[in-house]
């Protein structure tokens, strides 16, 4: 069965991008436009990871990671933004975070391989 | 008969009345210790009495029928003094004279003369009485004498007196002066310190407080009063107290030994939270006095809104990174899958095309990561995550990942290290990397087709220093701007002419990340013939490395 991947970011290039990515790899991809959203499906859909921004609408990836580990729930999550200060990451690593890519620095593959890398671990 | 009896026995009796008169004189002269001469019109002596011959020496016929004039020695008074006495002006004249004895001593004399006249008032001779004055007149000079030197005396203490008075006045004044402007400087001082907008408080050499001003006893919600002459470690009240008491402690300044804290320059600043939104910046200097340290002063300096500046800036930092970025990374993605043939086949035209793009993407992507990176330098927050790392495990894959470019371009690129490798660098891996990397880059775009690079790591066994240098064979930095290279948005004219793109702050970058960890950049460089870049990294024990990364 093929890992199921959730990406929470409200930048719809960019996720159409990783979608192709990740699905030509063989990921069964999910999408959410924002926090919200993306708490949501991670509850309905249980993913193996999460690949999450974040600046978004409604609610960012930081009250997300504040939410699940409030909830006790523990998916791998890698961040994927476009800030990337060292208070940020290290903020971040503290609500578990297993890693933080920020999107100039790498490209679709890149992530992909990260994902690959973090989900044998 | 009878009258004539009478008469007879009258004269008879007036006779033995008149002898009985003279006798009674003749005695009276005889025994009265006064000299005296009796002298006729023509100054001639007619009778001495016992008393003169007795002074004089002489007897009385051997004055008897002289000149007065004979015995005394100022003739030319003694005349005047003649012309005086006849003239019969004054029954008395006196005179001091010069008087000559038998012997031919002299003796002051004061002589006086008692005129004698008839009924009609003639003059028929004078009494000049003589008398010795030497014991008067020596004991008149020396009265005179001590007199003068007990003026003289009086005088000279009168004028010390006056002069010491004048001195005493002077001091006086002086010291009055001193006081006042000690007084002034007093006042000043004070209040300076009351009206100061920073918190002050004065710890005496025993690390006692000593005063503290009324903003410190704002900043503090204590009064001041009650804990003055309060040890340091003493002092205690709200938490804040115990929380800048705590921070204190740890101060350079209130170390032990008072003649090492007289060393300590700058002052050891450190940031307190007041619990109620304020934050205090407190530092402390030592009072230096000659060479030891004779108390400290403790600065409470309120810092809450350039800590909500700070706040502010790094959000609008963050925010306009963001804002930056999102178009970037979209059009960054775009690209990759569409050359890499995610998106679909493409022709080898539209690739080549695809990858121009790519690189100018790339350029401006630094450009942005550049610009973060300076304004978190200013911000003074660039933090380092310090790892112990050996500098090779850096370089090695760094040179290796640039070789294929360089071979691209015609240009040898090549390494020469050391060959210990135990020697391990306090580093942000990320931050040395984009340093090495920076200086690679710049060689590689300012060294024309045909050059040569060479990378250095060198071992300085005497400095304890890893040394890394990039040695070029390029365009090199004109002398006159090379004083600029490492200051901000600064990119030298000639290469400017060659290639427009470079945002002339990678070199600021460089020298800020470098001197962060403790060591330093700086290069050579000769025009049209090349430059090195060098910067080095103080080896560090485990032990060190620990004391390190307290420090950042």
């Amino acid at each position: 069965m093929s890992k199921k991947i959730l990406i929470i970011d409200d930048d719809e290039i960019l996720v159409d991008l990783l979608r192709n990515k990740l699905e030509e790899s063989g990921f069964a991809v999910f999408i959410a436009h924002n926090g919200v959203e993306g708490l949501k499906a991670i509850k309905k859909e249980n993913p193996d990871i999460i690949l999450l921004d974040i600046v978004m609408p409604e609610m960012g990836g930081f009250e997300v990671m504040e939410e699940l580990q409030k909830e006790g729930i523990q998916i791998p999550i890698i961040i994927v933004s476009n800030s990337g200060q060292p208070v940020e990451i290290d903020l971040a690593q503290k609500l578990g975070a297993k890693d933080w890519l920020i999107k100039t620095d790498f490209d679709p593959k890149e992530v992909l391989e990260k994902v690959i890398k973090q989900i044998n671990k | 008969m009878n009258q004539e009896r009478t008469k007879s026995e009258e004269l008879a009796t007036i006779k033995e009345d008149l002898s009985g008169a003279k006798k009674y004189i003749d005695d009276l002269t005889n025994f009265l210790p006064v000299s005296f001469l009796v002298v006729n019109p023509l100054h001639i002596i007619l009778e001495a009495n016992p008393f003169f011959v007795n002074i004089s020496g002489y007897e009385e016929m051997d004055v008897v029928g002289f000149d007065i004039e004979e015995f005394f020695l100022e003739k030319k008074e003694l005349k005047l003094f003649k012309k005086k006495i006849l003239s019969g002006r004054s029954d008395k004249n006196e005179i001091e004279l010069t008087f000559t004895k038998k012997n031919g001593e002299q003796f002051p004399a004061f002589v006086s003369a008692f005129v004698r006249k008839d009924k009609k008032g003639k003059v028929f001779g004078y009494f000049l009485t003589i008398t010795d004055i030497t014991d008067s007149k020596k004991f008149n000079e020396r009265i005179e004498e001590i007199v003068s030197q007990k003026t003289k005396e009086l005088e000279s203490k009168n004028r010390e007196i006056a002069e010491s008075r004048l001195a005493l006045m002077n001091i006086l004044e002086e010291t009055d002066e001193a006081w006042k402007n000690a007084e002034e400087e007093k006042e000043k001082t004070i209040s300076i310190i009351a009206n100061f907008t920073d918190g002050l408080l004065v710890f005496d050499k025993n690390d006692c407080l000593n005063m503290g001003n009324p903003k410190a006893e704002k900043f503090l919600r204590t009064n001041i009063n009650n804990l003055i002459g309060t040890h340091l470690k003493d002092l205690n009240g709200s938490s804040l107290v115990k929380s800048i008491v705590e921070v204190l402690l740890k101060n350079e300044a209130f170390k032990k030994d008072k003649k090492s804290v007289a060393k300590v320059k700058a002052a050891h600043r450190e940031e307190v939270k007041t619990g109620d939104g304020q934050t205090l910046e407190v530092s402390a200097v030592p009072i230096i006095a000659g060479k030891t340290s004779i108390g400290t002063l403790v600065s409470l300096h309120d810092i809450t809104r350039e800590k909500m500046i700070e706040a502010m800036k790094s959000e609008f930092v963050s925010i306009a990174a963001h804002q930056l970025r999102t178009p970037l990374s979209g059009i960054k993605w775009t690209l990759k899958m569409l050359i890499d043939g995610d998106l679909g086949k493409i022709s080898k035209d539209q690739k080549e095309i695809l990858e121009k793009t790519y690189v100018s993407n790339e350029r401006m992507i630094s450009l942005v990561n550049d610009l973060l990176n300076v304004t978190r330098i200013e911000e003074g927050r660039y933090i380092h995550k310090p790892e112990m790392v050996n500098i090779l495990d850096i370089v090695e894959p760094l040179v290796e990942s640039y070789k294929a470019e360089a071979e691209r371009k015609g240009i040898k690129l090549n390494l020469e290290t050391t060959k210990k490798r135990n020697l391990n660098v306090a580093a942000d891996i990320e931050k040395i990397t984009l340093v090495a990397q920076n200086l690679l880059e710049n060689a590689l775009k300012y060294t024309p087709k045909g050059g040569k690079i060479t990378f250095f790591v060198k071992h300085k066994v005497k400095a304890n220093k890893i040394e890394v240098s990039v040695k070029d064979s390029g365009v090199g930095v004109p002398k006159d701007q090379q004083a600029r290279l490492f200051t901000k948005f600064f990119r030298a004219a000639n290469v400017m002419r060659m290639e427009t793109e470079g945002s002339g702050l990678g070199l600021f970058i460089c020298k800020n990340i470098i001197e962060s960890h403790g060591g330093e950049i700086w290069f050579d460089s000769e025009e049209n013939k090349g430059s090195t870049f060098y910067f080095t990294l103080p080896i560090v024990t485990e032990k060190e490395f620990e004391e390190f990364k307290k420090k950042l």
